[in-house]
């Protein structure tokens, strides 16, 4: 009961408190140790701090307390017309908590999970429309991840999970009043005085997940990850004089710019895990991506200058016209996963579990044929790990202590880029590159 | 087989979950610490090496990439009565990027008349031509039909030979030359104004530029009326209009798709086209590009560079989606070499960006606007 009030606690606490960012390197490079050897081929077999991204309802399966850390490393070798674009590596720490426990009879599961970048706590990059960028990989995944779920389990063959995820939205706006000389005059002469004021608000959205025991050895699993982005407001206003010398004309300039950064689409995830062996079980995971539904990082922006002239014969120039972006067009796409476990060597106090899996990734984006350049192309992963499993080693620890290791590397083969318009100016260009990421995770459950 | 946390086994466990807790809140402390507590974060990448056709947009050069220091920007060349510049990669290797200048010049007494002559000035960085150069004159009137001017040199290397094509009086003639230096005309004009050409009304073509193709034969094209016509020839002295109509013709773009009532969307070139300097290029992936390069005139009264182009030698020419250079110096006349790390681009400007109506002299320009040219020897 202790647990339980323990669980429900957190999960109160949690839910509750803003101020959470959540955003997807794990999409990209996976979540813990274990499911990313499998190739996030999980859904149906998961209960590590890792089912608070897989499968909530995966929980609900933790034999113990589990506490979870560890670190992970990936590097970005992208390359356009054969020439390293630098793409920042991502890394940080992982780590987690399952507490499960019993409300009302009823077994209960309390999760949450965190990725923290040791570079940056997050990254926003807003792009005017033509300019190229790997948009998957730019920097979308640099953000902070923390996820809370609850689980049940209200018959024996079915477990239910989910939980609240939040994301931050940035507002500023900028005042600017004073006089700004401009050409032939000095700029520097300018007397400028400005005015700052931001706000960070919180968009929750939603994690589900529901897991069907067919047997002892199949698993069926279904998970939900909500849509989220980033909505990033803006606005200047200037007001005051511009001009140089003794010429001083009074002037207000205005700056509306609205961008939504850091797009993560729903995700609907259906797998199964079919233990064929007694140490050794495959998964399968189908992931139905909503991609069509992408907005690209792109500042939708309007400004407007309004200068008084006074009569004098001075040619103003006209307002640009507002930007506004280009619907992408990306389409949804299914992304299948497999993922293999075997336990190589299993003993009373000691287990050695390798794994391996392969993740197809097909790229979303259109053929950048026009003025929009989201490079990206498809991605191959296979991943490799092992695991040490240590049981009742101390009497501190009755539980189990494990170490797990992974490996993956993706590959993104070529993809050409015809431009329609000779006149472009980007013009054509061949994608390619390569991933590599290595990630342990210390496990230590009661 | 499952064990649950139960009270009773809490304190065996307290000990070891708080060296766990201790070790990963250590771990996640240090990261916050680096991110939060007065540690900038490392400069982000991800955007260098990206494509770029090196075709545009340009900027102007800055104060300090073209010696001397004190050198006013983006002024390449001035002095006065020089115009419509015409640049070629001196040894054809766009790994160095000397460049001979080729430029129209009016009288010194009176730079706004009309070109009397065809300076060239060199620099082996592309960018410090010394407008003090003793000698420059390569090419002046002599025949009849140029009627005492000559200017808006095109020049190209054909086999061993360079070929400059001006305008005159009487329309477009061709010289030869070796050296690039010493030009024997052709003693008649190799197109001339055809009334039977509706769209050219008459005129007299001008300003042209010419480029050859791949199959060895030659395109031109010139100024007629307020657009640009293209001609196409076998041996560069013989030429035939291409029909159909200009090439580039003052257009306005349809209007943007969500007008906004208080914004005025101005078209780059729905008055007047002119100054062509066409080029051959490839793109990263092989395909041949025929670029133009031309500036425009907007109903405000406003020059700008644009670009039209097009892939292989022949077709219809589509335009950039935007401008090349903007209206801020009034360029008009360019030409552009492309190296291997940059594009280079000269232009027409006034030689006071202030006064529209002062003498003319020669700016220049970069793409990618990314780059900082570097001085020799820094």
């Amino acid at each position: 009961m202790r647990s339980s009030a323990l669980a429900v606690a957190c999960a109160a606490v949690l839910i509750a408190a803003p101020g959470s960012v959540r955003a997807n390197p794990l999409d990209t490079f996976g979540f813990g140790s274990r499911e990313s050897a499998m190739g996030g081929a999980v859904v149906a077999d998961t209960w590590s701090f890792a089912a608070n991204y897989y499968n909530p309802a995966g929980l609900i399966s933790a034999p113990g307390t589990q506490m979870s850390v560890g670190y992970f490393h990936a590097a970005q070798h992208l390359q356009v017309n054969g020439l390293d674009n630098n793409v920042d590596p991502v890394r940080g720490i992982v780590g987690g908590l399952v507490v499960p426990g019993k409300l009302l009879g009823l077994p209960l599961a309390f999760g949450v999970a965190v990725h923290l970048p040791d570079d940056r706590l997050s990254r926003v990059h807003s792009l005017k429309d033509e300019a190229p960028r790997w948009e998957m990989y730019d920097n979308r995944s640099q953000l902070l991840f923390i996820a809370t779920n609850l689980a049940i389990r209200p018959v024996d063959w079915l477990d239910i999970g989910g939980g609240v995820a939040y994301l931050a939205a940035t507002r500023a706006r900028m005042d600017i009043s004073g006089f700004a000389v401009i050409p032939p005059g000095d700029p520097y002469d300018s007397q400028l005085r400005h005015e700052v004021d931001g706000d960070l608000t919180t968009v929750r959205f939603p994690l589900l997940g529901v897991r069907i025991h067919l047997s002892d050895r199949v698993h069926i699993g279904l998970a939900y990850r909500g849509e989220s982005k980033l909505d990033l407001k803006f606005s200047a206003y200037l007001h005051g004089q511009v001009g140089y010398d003794l010429i001083r004309v009074p002037a207000t300039y205005s700056l509306e710019s609205h961008t939504y950064d850091v797009f993560h689409p729903r995700q609907a995830v259906l797998g199964a895990t079919w233990l064929f062996h007694p140490r050794a079980r495959v998964g399968l995971d189908l992931t139905w991506i909503d991609w069509s539904s992408y907005e690209r990082p792109i500042s939708n922006s309007s400004t407007r200058l309004d200068v008084d002239t006074g009569g004098l014969p001075l040619v103003i120039p006209p307002s640009p016209k507002p930007t506004v972006a280009v619907d992408p067009g990306f389409h949804d796409r299914i992304q299948p996963r497999v993922g293999v476990e075997l336990i190589a060597v299993r003993c009373a106090h000691f287990a050695l579990p390798v794994r391996a899996g392969y993740v197809w990734d097909p790229s979303p984006v259109p053929d950048q044929v026009g003025n929009t350049n989201s490079i990206d192309t498809d991605r191959h992963t296979f991943s490799l790990g092992a695991g040490v499993k240590l049981t009742a080693l101390l009497e501190e620890i009755p539980g189990d202590i494990t170490v797990d290791v992974h490996a993956a590397y993706s590959v993104l083969p070529a993809r050409k880029v015809y431009k329609e318009n000779p006149a472009d100016f980007v013009g054509d260009y061949e994608a390619s590159g390569n991933m590599l990421a290595l990630g342990a995770t210390l496990g230590l459950g009661f | 087989m499952t064990r649950r946390l139960s009270a009773s086994f809490l304190p065996h466990h307290a000990r070891a979950a708080a060296v766990f807790l201790f070790i990963g809140a250590g771990a996640a402390g240090v990261a916050l610490a680096v991110n939060a507590c007065g540690v900038r974060a490392p400069d982000s990448h991800g955007d260098e090496n990206l494509p770029n056709a090196k075709a545009g947009p340009f900027r102007v050069l800055r104060a300090g990439e073209a010696p001397p220091q004190d050198r006013t920007m983006p002024y390449a060349l001035r002095r006065k009565g020089t115009r419509d510049p015409c640049a070629l990669d001196i040894d054809g290797n766009p790994a160095t990027p000397d460049v001979r200048l080729y430029v129209a010049a009016s009288d010194r007494s009176y730079p706004d008349g009309p070109p009397v002559a065809i300076l060239a000035f060199e620099a082996a960085d592309g960018r410090s031509f010394d407008p003090k150069t003793e000698d420059a004159t390569v090419l002046v009137p002599s025949e009849a039909w140029e009627e005492g001017r000559v200017g808006a040199p095109s020049v190209l290397r054909v086999g061993n030979q360079v070929w400059m094509y001006y305008d005159a009086a009487g329309g477009i003639g061709l010289a030869r030359s070796d050296d690039g230096l010493h030009f024997t005309k052709v003693p008649t004009p190799v197109l001339t104004a055809d009334a039977a050409v509706a769209w050219e009304a008459g005129a007299t073509p001008s300003e042209p530029s010419v480029v050859q193709v791949d199959d060895g034969s030659f395109r031109m094209f010139y100024v007629a009326a307020s657009s640009i016509g293209e001609a196409r020839s076998l041996d560069g002295e013989r030429w035939e209009r291409v029909t159909g109509g200009p090439a580039i013709s003052p257009v306005a773009p349809p209007d943007f798709p969500t007008p906004d009532a208080d914004s005025v969307y101005e078209p780059i070139d729905d008055v007047r086209v002119s100054g062509p300097f066409a080029v051959m290029g490839t793109s990263s992936l092989g395909r041949r590009i025929l670029r133009v390069y031309y500036a425009g005139l907007n109903r405000i009264g406003l020059w700008s560079l644009g670009l039209a182009a097009r892939y292989d030698g022949d077709g219809v020419l589509q335009r950039a989606y935007g401008p090349v250079l903007g209206n801020l110096y009034a360029p008009k006349g360019p030409s552009v070499v492309f190296f291997d790390d940059f594009t280079l681009l000269w232009f027409t400007a006034p030689e006071d960006r202030t006064k529209p109506d002062s003498a003319p002299a020669i700016g220049e320009g970069v793409a990618p606007a990314t780059v900082s040219l570097q001085l020799p020897g820094l």
